[in-house]
């Protein structure tokens, strides 16, 4: 129905009538709506470009078509909150000041249902009138989020996913009734469920659910809240994002189509400038390959590969094999900006996931063989990390101060306070480590790539521009071999800008470019010991597609 | 006033609880039950001697705990637990310092047939009460559900009045979710993530002189009416909110088990009476059995 480029309709319903979608375009941070028989697209707010805010994809058209929610973000946090626009453009109202994703109106239009963050950085599912912004909070989630909540057609309950209990992150489907008077599991599995979709007459919900080993679409018979009969496929390998049913029955969900990550690998000349053009380094599941990371002596590399479930491969760099290792089920809240790095002896990876037992961000060590995972630490908040080459110490920048903590003593050693820091990498020998503070804001005056000795003291400006790194160009950086240079990933200001690999002396001299560029997001770039050959990954962009599902409704006669 | 319509002002939750508190499909609150339960609940008969009743250890001046170290029961009896306040249970996942019990069905009956506690049979329970032990058990769980603490002057101020704290207590808030990590395990509507955490209080000389749920865990109890409910910890062993507060800016008792999110927290002089401060307003209004 739509190819979407910067244009963003994931996670919002269509209009009841199908035609409309919202969407946040991501070139300005807007809110926009789609008119998707005539196919304009309208922007409803007017923000400047770099201007570092922009509307959240979670958002949710009235009943009556007429108003959109959402949730509006700025880079320092002033100005959030749950806003409403007319679905015509205007002057938006804010709803309230609360950071609270809207998942849905009631059907009177008076309230809004959100997922509202507490500032305990816990979740609650609730109700929020659109009129004073009263909050009704209905259930509490503890650290779990992402729940998909929906409202039924007749607003008297709420579908929602969540993990059923503390032993497994897998999620199942349960209904809670609005009045807060009953909570029942609709679909329960050792399974990843979620994604829950009203049907138009509240009498099934659809799911996703990998049940099947693959990502398939189902439904569950439902009535008055509780479970009306057992789960039916309706459509197998659906990998879609799930957005929403129409009055008529048409299921609207986004894909990706064919755009994704992949490792690339490029030969260097005594000049470290590449002797021909990147090639793909891992030919086996193209476009889902990514966080390539080295182990300190350069013998391993270790990736995440998205296959039927979240896979860490290991690859020999000598002969080439590789093994894959399957992590457990609903593993798949790991963050995937960084990849597996791998601890010396190569039995083990340092990952951070989130947890929902626990707020924050938990950083894991994984045990590749028997799958055991291992807490180390946790954070309030994660940007960027690194390991030491001998695994014995991470740095991380915890959204506001940049921390040394050591994984033998569990001590933790503030480097440096207030920056905002979105790549990290520690040389080959352990003595340094290198940053880049992303340098965007009103006081700032550019990025910069620092070093500092890895025990802390005093750091040193390396390369500095205009702002040239949004904070959201994580893991950018790299040694060269011989640890007298660093890599680094360029970006302009635009999400169009292409990301370019650069090089810069540590001791001065000039930062020049590799010869390396793409249009989409460069990440990981690192070079071989040898200094003869350097691995990145880079994300492939491609327009998003927007597809509708039609006839698929079982009959209401029954027929 | 019809049942339904009496229950429902029953179970409206006081500001800054969640509408949904979990309720068993076989143990659905009626007003009759809620009344029996009530009254089963400050009933002497329930122990052996007749001297003592759930609201000995559970008392509503003292926000449904006792105020001792640890529990007496009959025959001044002491067991080697504290007697936590039971306010919002009803919220609540597993029971018990330990957790051993599932719902508060299970945990309502433990206490009266501990010989230490109140000392009952199950026979004797039925023969003084003239009902099944299968009533008084559901008709006490569902009393404990309607005891709930909320609409503190925290609560006005999360819900909007910026007056409702002084300058004191937000400060105090500010070290409560920064510095000082408390919402690492108190977090939520209930200030508790109802999960199990070995703090280092039951390390003694080398060993745990309790176990709790395994490794010398306990759960994480509710914050609310914090400032009503002292002595505290499992074992009551600690006087007032300050020393609390002293106890885990030195990072508890270091021990093999010991939480990983307890360590030194370096908290200054005003920073621990700030934090006292917000904590005291956690006290708010403690309903039980009625609107």
């Amino acid at each position: 129905m739509w190819l979407t480029g910067d244009e963003d309709p994931c996670c919002t319903s269509p209009s009841a009538d199908g035609r409309y979608i919202a969407y946040t375009d991501w070139s300005t941070g807007d809110v926009g709506i789609r008119d998707l028989v005539s196919g304009v697209s309208s922007r409803l707010t007017n923000t400047a470009p770099g201007a570092s805010e922009f509307a959240e994809p979670v958002k949710a058209i009235s009943a009556d078509g007429k108003m959109i929610a959402y949730l509006w973000v700025t880079q320092k946090g002033e100005g959030d909150g749950l806003r409403v626009i007319s679905a015509t453009g205007g002057t938006p109202r804010v709803v309230s000041k609360e950071y609270m994703l809207p998942y849905g109106w009631t059907p009177d239009n008076k309230q809004l249902l959100v997922e509202r963050l507490l500032q305990d950085h816990t979740w609650q599912i609730a109700l929020v009138s659109v009129n004073d912004g009263a909050v009704r909070g209905i259930k509490s989630l503890r650290w779990v989020n992402n729940t998909g909540a929906q409202l039924s057609p007749d607003g008297r309950f709420i579908a929602y996913a969540r993990p059923a209990d503390d032993t497994s992150p897998a999620r199942d489907i349960f209904l809670l009734a609005v009045d807060g008077s009953t909570e029942t599991a609709l679909v329960e599995s050792p399974a990843n469920d979620s994604s829950p979709t009203w049907s138009p007459d509240g009498a099934r919900i659809f799911f996703v659910s990998n049940r099947t080993g693959t990502a398939s679409l189902w439904a569950a018979p439902v009535k008055n809240g509780k479970p009306n009969g057992s789960v039916n496929l309706i459509r197998a390998g659906f990998d879609g994002g799930m957005l929403g049913i129409t009055r008529v029955g048409a299921l609207y969900y986004t894909s990706r189509g064919n755009a994704g990550s992949n490792i690339y690998r490029a030969d260097l000349n005594s000049a470290m400038k590449i002797t021909e053009p990147p090639h793909v380094a891992t030919e086996r599941f193209l476009n889902a390959n990514l966080g390539p990371q080295m182990s300190a002596d350069g013998e391993r590399l270790a990736y995440f590969s998205r296959r039927s479930g979240p896979v860490i491969v290991v690859r020999t760099l000598k002969t080439g094999q590789e093994q894959a290792f399957t992590l457990p089920r609903g593993a798949n809240n790991m963050n995937s900006n960084y990849g597996p790095m791998l601890f010396p002896g190569g039995d083990s990876v340092l990952l951070f996931a989130s947890d929902p037992q626990r707020p924050g961000r938990t950083f894991y060590r994984v045990y590749l063989t028997d799958r055991r995972w291992e807490r180390i630490h946790q954070v309030p908040n994660l940007s960027s990390y690194a390991l030491s080459p001998d695994g014995k110490t991470m740095y991380y920048h915890d959204g506001t101060d940049f921390v040394h903590f050591s994984i033998v003593t569990k001590q933790e050693t503030v480097l440096k306070r207030g920056v905002s820091i979105n790549s990290i990498s520690v040389s080959p020998d352990g003595e340094k480590v290198a940053y880049v503070v992303s340098g965007v804001g009103p006081k700032e005056d550019g990025s910069r790539v620092e070093i500092m000795p890895a025990l802390g003291g005093e750091a040193r400006i390396v390369y500095n521009d205009s702002p040239w790194a949004t904070s959201y160009n994580y893991n950018g950086i790299g040694w060269s071999a011989d640890a007298r240079s660093l890599l680094f990933v360029r970006t302009g200001p635009s999400g169009d800008d292409a990301s370019v690999l650069w090089r810069v002396p540590i001791d001065g001299g000039p930062a020049e470019e590799l010869g390396i560029s793409r249009k989409g997001r460069i990440q990981s770039p690192f070079m071989l010991p040898d200094g003869k050959q350097i691995y990145f990954q880079a994300s492939e962009p491609a327009p998003g597609e927007l597809w509708a599902l039609e006839n698929f409704l079982p009959r209401s006669d029954g027929k | 006033m019809t049942p339904l319509l009496m229950l429902s002002l029953v179970l409206r939750p006081p500001l800054g609880l969640d509408l949904y508190m979990p309720v068993p499909d076989a143990n659905p609150l009626t007003p009759t039950k809620i009344a029996l339960g009530r009254k089963l609940f400050f009933d002497k008969q329930l122990s052996r001697d007749g001297t003592l009743s759930c609201a000995t250890c559970h008392d509503p001046k003292l926000a449904f705990s006792d105020g001792r170290e640890v529990a007496r029961g009959i025959n001044g009896q002491e067991g080697t637990r504290n007697a936590p306040a039971i306010i919002n249970r009803g919220y609540g996942r597993t029971f018990f310092w330990d957790g051993r019990a599932k719902s508060l069905e299970q945990q309502v009956l433990e206490p009266i047939l501990n010989p230490k506690e109140l000392g009952m049979t199950e026979a004797l329970v039925e023969r003084r009460t003239h009902l099944k032990i299968a009533e008084v058990t559901a008709a006490l769980a569902i009393y404990v559900r309607t005891i709930r603490s909320g609409d503190s002057r925290f609560d006005r101020y999360a819900a909007g009045s910026q007056r409702a704290l002084s300058a004191l207590e937000k400060a105090g808030l500010a070290v409560f979710r920064s510095k000082a990590r408390c919402t690492a395990c108190h977090a939520g509507p209930n200030f508790t993530d109802e999960n199990f955490h070995n703090t280092g209080i039951a390390w003694r000389n080398g060993e745990l002189a309790d176990l709790g749920s395994g490794d010398g865990k306990f759960k994480a109890p509710t914050l609310r009416e914090v400032a009503r409910t002292a002595p505290y910890m499992h074992d009551g062993s600690i006087p007032t909110l300050r020393d609390v507060v002293d106890y885990y800016d030195r990072g508890g008792n270091a021990n093999p088990n010991l939480d990983e999110d307890l360590r030194p927290l370096n908290l200054t002089a005003e920073e621990k009476g700030a934090l006292v401060e917000f904590l005291r307003s956690l006290s708010g209004n403690v309903r039980e059995g009625k609107r």
